[in-house]
């Protein structure tokens, strides 16, 4: 049956073509932009994502990490001194703004992490070291950002919120969902940069012990601070994210692009394969004649489905991988995770066999005497 | 010929007085908007196991309309056709499918070979639709193709054969279950005299042999001597013309 199938759909290599076109369509759009969906989306919870502390605990009802309160930085001494914890810290996260050659000035987003552990300081450092910030001064600015900063060399003096700042490192691909750049420093240049009232900062990052339960640490963390919301570093994560997609409905616009792509695959394989059953009406009135069965039938056009889909699914993916190669960049990452790949195979199965069932209404009622006439 | 399992009613009906094929004043009209055509008027017809039946007739006279009734692929406005001693008339669809499969094999008069599979894919196919292996089949497949001179073109591809080989793929594809009743529309149309006497001469030798019972529709008369009778369709009645043989 299935050498059937792909005989005979091998004979119509046009036909052939182009339902291979839709189902690889349908699945390079859906990974294509699923992919720049979590890119996106990932943005959001990045400093949580990367900022390896395990606890973050932050102003009551926080709900995503660019935009915090002020709490007490004193909060991190009623922390530390829980057994579970290695090390609780004040975190800052604040706005300002960095003047740029020529008099402009460019909004920023300050990062200060405390030393000596600089917990949730910058990674994917390229240039100099993420200690480098301990110095005179001393910010991290990412290279994709140059830019916008008007092209900062390592040593070079800039001002944020009236204070003295120097490029000391580059990270990579260290950008967030908000069009600002980050700027990492220590905790209490940021305070100085955002001119923070002291004693304030954004957060307390809390890294446990190894081995200790941190649903349970949050809950003594909570007991100490009341008046403190405390997430592990995952909940946190999705907070953030549930955040940006209720406030922005990214999801909804991307989901409805996926599934228009995924309604044209549809209607051009189903299009295809009905044709292709036209074309053949006087064959499969023989076969018919011949008493071939229902199920038959269906077999072979199920059997033709899944081939196209599977063709369609090799095909898709090494182009899905060609366009991540050529158009992934850190500011629209395309970030394919391999359960979207495998969702997006099944659902070109899926498409496919759906695509079966138009002509296999029209078979159902084609009369053998067509094949006698 | 190959010997083919097969749930053929011969088996299940080991009478062999029994006629194979039956018809008690079948008609059948077509209506094309107002206009009735009566195209057959009581066709009244028994063939025996074994037979070799010849129909003639002008052309649009109802001999394909007549095969069709027989093969079960068109329902009579009224009479009554047994095959096998089985009333067809009362069968469901799936029945009726069911009874062409395995017991009647078709050779239209305009092949319907398959688009993409070889003369021997062709042949296959009725074996595979039955359930026979795929290697099986394809043993029977070469047999059935030797057998009708197209050794050595298994694996050619029908649209670059002649329009008699391809006419002698569908034979063997109709052979290829060893029906017990053979229904052929034209068979000879495309080939010349002497193969059509072979092939003609192969049918009626598996009617002898194997007492399967073949009708074939044809305008050939020079093929008539393999008929053992030979009736015409005229005024939607069937006459008797000649007996050969
Ligand atoms: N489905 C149909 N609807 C209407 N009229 C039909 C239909 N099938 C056949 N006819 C008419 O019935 C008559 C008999 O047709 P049929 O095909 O049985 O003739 P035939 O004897 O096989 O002709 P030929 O020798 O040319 O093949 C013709 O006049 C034809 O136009
Ligand atoms: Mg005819």
């Amino acid at each position: 049956m299935w050498g059937i199938a792909t005989k005979t759909l091998k004979a119509d290599p046009w036909k052939c073509l182009m339902a291979l076109l839709g189902l690889t369509f349908t699945l390079v759009l859906m990974n294509v932009q699923g992919g720049l969906f979590i890119g996106l989306i990932r943005k959001v919870s990045l400093m949580v994502d990367y900022g390896d502390a395990d606890i973050w605990v932050g102003h009551r009802r926080m709900h995503n990490v660019d935009f915090a309160e002020d709490i007490p930085a004193a909060w991190a001494n009623r922390i530390r001194a829980l057994p579970d914890v290695e090390t609780a810290a004040p975190y800052l996260i604040g706005w300002s703004s960095i003047t740029v050659p020529g008099g402009g000035r460019e909004a920023v987003v300050v990062v200060g992490a405390e030393p000596p552990e600089l917990l949730g300081n910058a990674w994917n450092v390229v240039r100099g070291n993420p200690r480098d910030v301990l110095r005179p001064d001393g910010i991290t600015v990412d290279v994709y950002e140059l830019p916008k900063l008007g092209w900062p060399r390592i040593g070079e003096v800039r001002e944020i919120g009236g204070k003295r700042a120097r490029i000391v490192a580059y990270t990579r691909g260290v950008m967030g969902f908000l069009v600002a750049p980050y700027v990492f420093t220590t905790f209490s240049r940021a305070a100085r940069f955002c001119r923070k009232p002291p004693g304030a900062c954004s957060y307390i990052l809390v890294r446990a012990r190894p081995g200790a339960d941190l649903r349970a640490l949050c809950d003594q963390i909570r007991l100490r601070i009341p008046e403190a919301d405390v997430y592990t570093r995952g909940e946190y994560s999705r907070l953030s994210v549930d955040f940006w997609m209720r406030r922005t409905g990214l999801g909804i616009s991307f989901g409805a692009a996926t599934l228009l792509g995924m309604l044209v695959g549809l209607s051009i394989v189903a299009q295809t394969m009905y044709a292709s059953v036209l074309d053949r009406m006087p064959e499969f009135a023989a076969l018919k004649a011949m008493g071939i069965r229902n199920r038959d039938l269906a077999i072979v056009l199920l059997a033709q489905a899944l081939f196209l889909a599977l063709i369609a699914c090799c095909v898709g993916m090494v182009v899905v991988g060609g366009i991540q190669w050529a158009f992934s960049t850190p500011r629209a990452p395309i970030w394919i995770p391999w359960w979207l790949s495998v969702g997006s195979c099944l659902a070109v199965v899926l498409v496919a066999l759906a695509s079966a069932i138009p002509p296999y209404m029209k078979l159902r009622q084609v009369d053998p005497m067509l094949a006698l006439q | 010929m190959a010997t083919v399992s097969s749930t053929a009613p011969l088996e299940r009906v080991p009478n062999s007085a029994i006629d194979a094929v039956r018809l008690e004043h079948v008609t059948k009209s077509y209506r094309r908007g107002e206009h009735v055509e009566q195209v057959l008027r009581g066709v009244d017809l028994s063939v025996a196991r074994g037979e070799c039946v010849y129909l003639l007739g002008p052309s649009g006279c109802g001999k394909t309309t007549l095969l069709s009734i027989i093969g079960c692929v068109l329902r009579p406005d009224s009479g009554k056709v047994e095959l096998f001693g089985t009333e067809v008339g009362g069968l469901a669809e799936a029945e009726r499918s069911a009874l062409r499969r395995s017991t009647i094999g078709f050779v239209f008069q305009r092949f319907h070979l398959l688009r993409g599979l070889t003369a021997e894919e062709n042949v296959m196919l009725p074996l595979i639709l039955a359930g026979v292996s795929r290697r099986a089949a394809r043993r029977q497949a070469r047999r059935l193709l030797e057998l009708v001179g197209l050794e050595g073109r298994a694996d050619q591809d029908p649209r670059l054969m002649s329009v008699g080989q391809c006419q002698r793929v569908a034979i063997a594809r109709a052979l290829a279950c060893d029906p017990p009743l053979l229904l052929a529309d034209e068979p000879t149309a495309s080939l010349d005299a002497q193969t059509g006497a072979k092939v003609m001469r192969l049918l009626r030798e598996l009617a002898k042999t194997r007492q399967h019972t073949v009708i074939v529709v044809t305008h050939d008369r020079r093929i008539l001597e393999y008929a053992d009778r030979v009736f015409e369709l005229e005024a939607g009645r069937l006459v008797e013309a000649s007996t050969a043989a």
